[in-house]
């Protein structure tokens, strides 16, 4: 009789280490089959490309956690990186300078986090209906702008920030390092983190307890708004040219890794490194997929899967691992 | 009237036991209730009551004894069987579907139909007119059950249940949800039922109301029975200590008379529709308690001082000068604090571990260098181990979840909180609600030594012997304004219910 009890608890708790550690665990085995089964996923180009899409994934992404880990989220994030792209690239084409541009294009980034910010968390609109409104109007009006056409003929020195390198590191891996160090550093470490942590694990309580509820959703917005803006400077300078629609497929990716991130460790809740590991498996799942020459419809099909899989991770499996 | 011996027995417990994983839930109950009387079941949380009903009910098994009704033994092994022998269960939250119409909600699971299996309201409106004994609902019974008041609704279950042929109605804390207006509503309907042969099992923790309704008493304390007796024969002191087990002296510690400085003072304070006109003056090492009902405004006026809603009119002074509290963040920054309510909603971050939710009203503490915002661990550990062992909160550690601590020991966390951001003033909503005895003893002593050491204490409670036993003065509200003020001293647990019911002062001395 007690044998049997010895091995249910010992099952338990290594379905819980699997439950914790199962991303992580899928990561690290989608590398070796693929690196195993795949030649060209193991090539220094393949390598490179899977960092450059790691970077902008990220980007965005950790934007996108500083909004989820209030409970709010933001539908505009490719939107934002859209009409970003495009404000840059018009300021480059007539003549004004990369810093000029960049600044402009940050700051596009944060009057639209403000927007949503102010539209979701002080005026009290729900915040999936807002940025959803709020995308339709930013793409709508980046289309007005371009008429649809793309913006070609950016100066050559613009290259430097998607495809330039210092000491052999991609500088576009850099700006999503210094990004997700210091995200995690606020959220880890500072007063504002805490409070961002407390109103996501419950509004009520934070505002009853002197936390400033709607200033600290104002600025998850706003920083989401940064990242997507970055997120656009970065991409196009990768591809040096700016459409209107450039990077709203990143939505989904990133929602993907966000909640792939809250099935991973701390299950159930949006962190960092986390959404990280995310990244990660998106990026390596799909240009798996992109190797293995599937089409098109179908990893749109298996990205759709890996986001609800994830979601039910992170959700109802959450539950049951803490209980 | 009442319940002589004389009266037939309806039902009769004998030697109930319930074992429970680690612990043994009732022990040898018994349990009877005779035709035409109000039986109250009492007893703090945890102490069986609810496990007593449920083996009636036919939800668990007992492991031991016997359920007799009208003198037969009977096996009730599920819901079903207990419907069958005429026991009806009502409890506080009705289990009423809001969007069905009231003769729906009536029949429901017993519809009537005509010979194409088909129901027809029309039908159920007119059976619903002839249940015998049937409450006047003073609702039209095709609206849909959710439009009624709470008081409607709760004459919408008893006719569910005298539809059923009940002869036995159980209720479970049936006034948590109601104003004092409903609850002389519901007791006047309780009359009426009793009149006409039915048995009532009130089962609740307010001792205050079972003198008003009862006819015989059960009480029931740490699994065992601790007696049966007839209420006009007991006084309240007898049935505290049969509940707790001892004198009602022991429970609430002494307390030391209030300083003379004055520490908050409210003038006028008036929300619309909520609580009006409200003035009071609290001094340094008071403690104000706040009796009322449901809807009263006990709560909205603890809010409103906290600057958790938004006050229309009305001024606030603290030592003499007036402040403007718009927020919670301007209540903490004149060191007021809240202790709500509802303590996993709103006093704490369930997913949050111990230290946090303790310093989570006071993180500018946390800094670790002058004027630079990063969080010092070790201060953060500094400030919260000692609040743990002051007020004795058992955890395995400052990293541990709040979410998996007992009740007592949550409520503990959200105090800490509190002493943490060195709040002056304490408001407490329903502290001890939910939480087991020793807790509530715990309780009743870090409040009194908050008020010893000069803090000032508002004290909101639905238990009036809390009320009454722990503060110096009381307000009585009752719609939104105060009706009395109160020295506790001076007055009993009676009187106290008789003016929160909203009956008038007159016959109760008026104290300076």
């Amino acid at each position: 009789m007690k044998w049997i009890t010895g091995k249910a608890i010992s099952r338990s708790e290594l379905f819980i280490y699997l439950g914790r550690y199962g991303t992580i665990i899928i990561f690290l085995a989608m590398i070796l089959c693929f690196s195993i089964l795949l030649p060209p996923f193991r090539s220094r180009d393949n390598l490179m490309n899977l960092l450059g899409q790691t970077a902008i994934l990220s980007i965005f992404s950790v934007g996108m956690t500083c909004c989820l880990k209030m409970g709010d989220f933001d539908l505009s994030i490719g939107a934002i990186a859209a009409i970003t792209g495009i404000v840059v690239a018009k300021l480059l084409v007539n003549g004004h300078g990369i810093p000029l541009s960049i600044f402009s294009g940050i700051l596009i980034g944060v009057l639209l986090g403000l927007m949503n910010g102010l539209l979701v968390a002080y005026a009290g609109l729900s915040a999936f209906v807002c940025t959803l409104a709020t995308m339709s109007v930013i793409l709508g009006f980046s289309m007005g702008v371009t008429k649809g056409i793309s913006i070609w003929n950016l100066p050559q020195s613009f290259d430097f920030i998607g495809r330039g390198d210092l000491l052999r590191i991609p500088n576009r891996f850099s700006i999503m390092f210094i990004l997700l160090i210091v995200v995690w550093f606020i959220h880890a470490y500072t007063p504002t983190g805490r409070r961002m942590e407390a109103i996501g694990g419950n509004a009520i309580s934070a505002r009853l307890s002197g936390i400033n509820v709607e200033w600290n959703r104002l600025l998850g917005y706003v920083f989401s708004g940064i990242c997507s803006a970055i997120a656009g400077i970065v991409l196009t300078s990768a591809v040096m040219s700016a459409n209107p629609t450039q990077g709203t497929h990143y939505l989904l990716d990133a929602f993907g890794a966000c909640f792939i991130g809250a099935a991973t460790v701390r299950i159930g809740q949006f962190h960092i490194w986390g959404t990280f590991v995310g990244v990660l498996i998106v990026v390596v799942a799909i240009n798996g997929l992109i190797i293995l020459m599937v089409p098109g419809y179908l990893t749109d099909m298996i990205k759709g899967m890996i986001l609800l899989l994830a979601i039910v991770m992170s959700g109802s499996v959450g539950k049951f691992l803490r209980s | 009237m009442g319940a002589e011996n004389s009266t037939p027995i309806l039902l009769e417990a004998l030697g109930i036991v319930k074992d429970f994983p680690g612990q043994r839930a009732l022990d040898h109950v018994d349990f009877d209730v005779h035709k035409g009387e109000v039986h109250a079941l009492i007893g703090e949380n945890g102490a069986g009551k609810s496990t007593l009903i449920k083996i009636i009910a036919g939800v668990y098994h007992a492991d031991r004894g016997e359920i007799l009704i009208d003198g037969v033994q009977q096996h009730i092994s599920n819901p079903r069987d207990s419907q069958a022998l005429g026991l009806a269960f009502i409890h506080q939250d009705l289990n009423i579907v809001p969007h069905l119409s009231v003769a729906e909600n009536i029949f429901l699971g017993m519809y009537p139909r005509n010979g194409l299996g088909m129901v027809r309201l029309s039908k159920m409106v007119e059976m619903a007119g002839d249940i015998p004994d049937a409450l006047t609902i003073g609702a039209d019974l095709r609206a849909p059950a959710g439009m009624l008041s709470v008081i409607q609704q709760w004459k919408m279950v008893i006719n569910r249940a005298l539809a059923c042929k009940s002869r036995i109605i159980f209720m479970d804390e049936p006034t948590s949800s109601l104003t004092h207006e409903e609850v002389n509503e519901l007791f006047r309907s309780i009359q009426h039922l009793k009149a006409s042969g039915k048995a009532i099992v009130y089962v609740s923790h307010r001792l205050e109301e079972v003198f008003r309704i009862a006819d015989r008493v059960t009480v029931i304390k740490d699994a065992k029975k601790v007696g049966t007796a007839l209420v006009r024969q007991m006084d309240t002191e007898r049935i505290y200590r049969m509940m707790l087990g001892r004198e009602l002296k022991d429970v609430f510690p002494p307390k030391d008379e209030p300083r003379e400085k004055v520490c908050l003072e409210v003038k006028n304070l008036t929300r619309a529709h909520v609580v009006q006109d409200i003035s009071f003056r609290l001094h340094e090492g008071e403690i104000l308690g706040l009796a009322g009902l449901v809807g009263s405004g006990r709560t909205e006026l603890a809010r409103l001082l906290f600057g958790a809603d938004r006050k229309d009119g009305g001024e606030i002074f603290m030592a003499g000068e007036k402040v403007n509290i718009q927020s919670p963040v301007d209540a903490i920054h004149h060191r007021i604090a809240l202790v709500p309510e509802e303590r996993r909603i709103q006093g704490l971050v369930l997913p949050m571990d111990v230290k946090q939710n303790i310093t989570l009203a006071s993180l500018g503490k946390l800094w670790r260098w002058l004027r630079i915002p990063v969080l010092s661990r070790h201060k953060e550990k500094f400030l919260a181990q000692p609040l743990v062992e002051s007020t004795a909160i058992k955890t395995s550690g400052l990293n541990q979840i709040v979410e998996y601590l007992s009740g007592g020991n949550q409520q503990k966390v959200v105090l800490a909180k509190w002493l943490c951001s060195e709040a002056k003033i304490l408001i407490f909503d329903e502290p001890t609600k939910g939480i087991d005895v020793g807790a509530k003893f715990a309780f009743y002593g870090l409040i009194t030594n908050l008020a010893r050491r000069g803090a000032g204490v508002i004290l909101i409670s639905s238990d009036l012997v809390e009320v009454v036993g722990l503060s110096h003065r009381i307000l009585v509200m009752n719609q939104g304004m105060i009706k009395a003020v109160l020295l506790s001293h001076e007055t009993d647990l009676p009187s106290v219910l008789r003016l929160c019911l909203g009956e008038d002062q007159e016959s109760i001395a008026e104290p300076e």
